[in-house]
Parts: structure tokens; C-alpha cells; sequence
């Protein structure tokens, strides 16, 4: 059986992996949202996601260590690593302290910041190429596509900065934080939306102005919400 | 020994005490949730990172590795890492004593 299903947090992708071991399917292989089962006896296995450091994913050391302590790797991608084990009482954690769940949260954290990085460059770059005198439609929904995904990965940042200031004490998020977060995460989406709509509108039947307009406003509110995000740090 | 390394994780505690004779990673979980009376079950993801930091601090180093397959790779603690707990069991002896002595006292 073949599932789709497109996780950008871990942890909530093993629970449902979890629940489909419960149901009876287990997990033979996994890559880019598909998930590939077979049948299993309900409850046979327990699952767990790691994230290995490096794009070429886990070490012959990793894969070693982990099935020396009873641990099967089951398959990879990119830097996401699916473990199981036979099911045993109690939750499968990879992680039990917190040193260790900071650790490598951080790993995570830094992963997440370069690909938001990469995807916020993609969606200037293709909302550049698409005001271009040769640009295309599918530039606009290419980089409508990258916004999101930005959005997302900065989103998951902020979580992931909270949880590891929680893990090492060293406080969370205030209200007034919080509040400037919502807020920016807001405006940064509003700021791509008119910032794509300008460039679509661009040569249709509307006044040029209001293009330049909306693409303006855009610009300017992705600039404010980068100063609320900032103000939003702990 | 830098003075950041004290006090221990407890993960660290259980597992320097763990490679006192030579051990392995099932094992190192096992005696760990022996020794703690279940309390303490150290998750494969976090040993593993444990490990690889201390083979980097020289507190542990491998003794012995199977060669027709690693994974049954055995760590012993060194003289560093011994340094190191010898001097988290004072920390630990002084800190129990004190609150024994409080609890004893009752002036108040």
C-alpha cells in the first residue's frame, strides 16, 4: 500500500506511523511524502524518526550501533532516518534526556534555517525571473509554492527555538513574544501574497499602478515582518 | 579536566559506570535500567550521542570491535574519564552530606 502523506514535523510522522503499526501496516520504505507498507500483525512494531547529521544521511557507525542495541534502521531520506523495534512496554524513545533532545533539536534547527533560507531565495529569485519581460506564469505559482514552504519552515523554527529553550531552562517565549511571532508570521504571509498577486497582475487588464502598488505593499510588509520576527526572539 | 564538565547528566553518570569493564550498547542500556531499578531507560539515540562526545573527550575509547561485523563494538572508561567520576562522587558525597546533615539538625 501506498501513502501520501507530507510531515514537516518528525515526531507527529512516527505517531501516525505508530497508528498504522496498530492497524497492522508496517513501514517498508519512505521518501518525499510516499509511504510504502506491508502487512504486519497490529502493533508488531514501534516507530521512531532521527535526524543524522549530513545530507548523505546516517554512517555504517549509526546503522551498527542501532541494530546492535535492537534497533532496525528501516530506510532513509536525506538527513530522516526511520528506526523500529519490536514492540516493548512503553513509549520508543530515541532521545531520554534532555542534553541529548537539545542536542538534537539544534541539529534540526540549523537544518530547518538553511532550507528556509534556501526556499526564501527560490521564491525572491522566481518572483524576480517572473517580472521579467520573459517571465512565465508557472514562475508565480513556483514561487506561490516556495512561500509557503518558507512560512512553514519558519513556523517549525520557532517552535523548535521554544522547545530547546524549554529543554535547557533557559525560558520560553514570552506573551508580548508570542504576539509579535503571530503577527510576523502573519504579515510575512499577507507580504508574499501581495507581493504574487502585483506580479500577476502585471499586463492584465488592470492599471499598472495597482500592480506596482500591491508588489510595494508586499515588499514593505515582508520588511515589518522581519523586524516583528526579529523583536520576537526569547 | 575543565570545570564545565562537572556535574555530570545522569546519562553520562550511568553510562561511565557502565564501561567500568569493558561493555557494549545493549549492554551499557541494560545494567543502566538494572542499576536504577527501571527508572532510568536510556533511548538508543541518546546513547549514542553520549558516546560519540565521550570517545571525543577521551573519557571512554573502544576496547574491542568485532571485525566480521561492528556492531557488537565494546568501550572502556580511561584514566581521564575515571578522573572525571571521581570527582562527581565528591561533588555527589558532599552534596548527600549536607543534606543529611540538615535533615539531622532540628533547631528549627
Amino acid at each position: 500500500m501506498l501513502k501520501f502523506r507530507l510531515y514537516f514535523n518528525k515526531d507527529k510522522a512516527a505517531a501516525w506511523v505508530n497508528r498504522m503499526s496498530q492497524e497492522g501496516w508496517a513501514v517498508q520504505s519512505f521518501g518525499a511524502g510516499l509511504w510504502k507498507f506491508a502487512r504486519c500483525a497490529p502493533g508488531e512494531y514501534q516507530y521512531a524518526i532521527d535526524f543524522a547529521s549530513g545530507i548523505s544521511g546516517p554512517g555504517a557507525d549509526y546503522t551498527d550501533f542501532m541494530t546492535g542495541v535492537g534497533v532496525t534502521p528501516v530506510g532513509r531520506w536525506g538527513p530522516w532516518v526511520l528506526l523500529r523495534r519490536p514492540t516493548a512496554p512503553g513509549p520508543f524513545e530515541l532521545y531520554t534526556d534532555d542534553a541529548t533532545k537539545a542536542a538534537q533539536q539544534r541539529k534540526i534547527l540549523t537544518f530547518f534555517k538553511v532550507t528556509c533560507l534556501v526556499e526564501l531565495l527560490c521564491f525572491a529569485g522566481l518572483c524576480l525571473a517572473a517580472a521579467s519581460p520573459d517571465g512565465e506564469w508557472w514562475m508565480l505559482f513556483v514561487a506561490g509554492f516556495a512561500g509557503v514552504v518558507t512560512l512553514i519552515f519558519a513556523a517549525r523554527c520557532f517552535e523548535l527555538r521554544d522547545s530547546i529553550a524549554q529543554l535547557e531552562n533557559s525560558g520560553t517565549a514570552g506573551g508580548a513574544a508570542l504576539q509579535s511571532r503571530k503577527r510576523g508570521l502573519l504579515c510575512l504571509a499577507i507580504g508574499l501574497v501581495c507581493t504574487l498577486s502585483g506580479l500577476l497582475l502585471r499586463g492584465a487588464a488592470v492599471p499598472e499602478g495597482i500592480s506596482g502598488f500591491l508588489m510595494g505593499f508586499g515588499i514593505v510588509t515582508e520588511l515589518f515582518a522581519a523586524v516583528l520576527l526579529i523583536r520576537s526572539r526569547p | 579536566m575543565a570545570a564545565k564538565d562537572i556535574p555530570l547528566t545522569e546519562s553520562v553518570f550511568y553510562i561511565l559506570l557502565a564501561v567500568h569493564c569493558p561493555n557494549h550498547g545493549y549492554g551499557i542500556i541494560q545494567q543502566t535500567a538494572e542499576r536504577t531499578k527501571g527508572r532510568m531507560q536510556l533511548g538508543p539515540g541518546t546513547l549514542y550521542t553520549a558516546l560519540r562526545t565521550l570517545l571525543d573527550k577521551g573519557w571512554i575509547e573502544v576496547y574491542s570491535r568485532e571485525t566480521a561485523s561492528r556492531r557488537k563494538t565494546e568501550y572502556l572508561i580511561t584514566d581521564r574519564g575515571k578522573e572525571v567520576l571521581s570527582q562527581e562522587l565528591v561533588r555527589l558525597q558532599e552534596a548527600l552530606d549536607n543534606a543529611k546533615t540538615v535533615q539531622e539538625d532540628s533547631t528549627c
